[in-house]
């Protein structure tokens, strides 16, 4: 299950409400903490795996399917090649297609993770978002 | 008075504006309503008795005006008088897409503790105020 943080919760009160410029979005893996992130987690707050294939992934806008106050993303995938990335907790959503400056908007620790990533492995990530 | 709560169509217009689907709205527009039990989030501004005449119309709440902290949005307290004759009593705000009529969507809703009792030249004061969580 997915949560907003809290600079997520900020991002959208200006998008909706004062008309910021909407942000891109990127959708990362972490491998600690192993817990659930607080909201106010910020990226360098989350370990990304590092090499071996790994590379944030943006999510367009028409890949979004919006139905009542559910938001869902076509399913990405994160494959991994020439190394082991180890255990994988959840996933994020942040404004930056790497490093460690941009915002996280909302995680998603995984329900019956972790996910042991081995050479030749992937993960397939469904974005589910509610607003509520 | 607190903070308003989300209604559905409020959610669904969030998340539309977003990801992208929907551009952003101009302005939203705060009303008030006579409903004395405190609405389900799943009603629409046509299941609201909203105040008739004597002065009464929705304010405009411009975009880019709202003061956002953290995860509240506050807007600018508004005033709404009533003139020529009683509103009688008043049970909550709602925030909508429109500035007149039903057509609108229902973005957010508060209702009031205990109703204001609106007479013949006195009026109410609203601090709009939103959070997401």
């Amino acid at each position: 299950m997915s949560k907003w943080c809290d600079d997520g919760e900020n991002e959208v009160l200006n998008v909706f409400l004062k008309g910021t410029t909407r942000p891109s979005f990127y959708l990362g893996l972490y491998t600690a903490p192993s817990s659930e992130p607080a909201e106010d987690i910020t990226l360098s707050g989350l370990t990304e795996p590092s090499g071996n294939g790994y590379n944030r992934i943006q999510l367009l806008d028409n890949d979004w399917t919006v139905s009542a106050d559910l938001a869902t993303h076509t399913q990405k995938t994160f494959s991994c090649s020439g190394g082991a990335w180890g255990n994988v907790y959840g996933w994020f959503l942040c404004n930056a297609p790497s490093g460690t400056s941009g915002k996280v908007y909302a995680v998603g620790q995984f329900s019956d993770g972790p996910y042991n990533v081995p050479d030749g492995g992937a993960v397939k990530v469904t974005v589910k978002i509610t607003a509520a | 008075m607190s903070v308003a709560k989300w209604m559905d169509e409020g959610e669904t217009r969030v998340l539309q504006i977003l990801f992208g689907s929907l551009a952003v709205d101009g302005a939203y527009y705060l009303g008030l309503y006579k409903n004395s039990a405190e609405p389900d989030e799943n009603i629409t501004v046509a299941d609201l008795t909203e105040i008739s005449g004597y002065g009464y119309a929705r304010k405009s709440l411009a975009r880019g005006s709202w003061t956002i902290s953290g995860n509240q949005a506050t807007y600018a307290e508004q005033t709404f008088l009533a003139q020529g004759g009683d509103w009688g009593n008043i049970y909550g705000y709602f925030i909508t897409t429109t500035l007149t009529g039903t057509g609108g969507k229902l973005v957010a809703i508060e209702h009031f503790g205990t109703p204001y009792n609106i007479v013949d030249g006195k009026g109410i004061k609203i601090i709009p105020k939103i959070t997401i969580s």
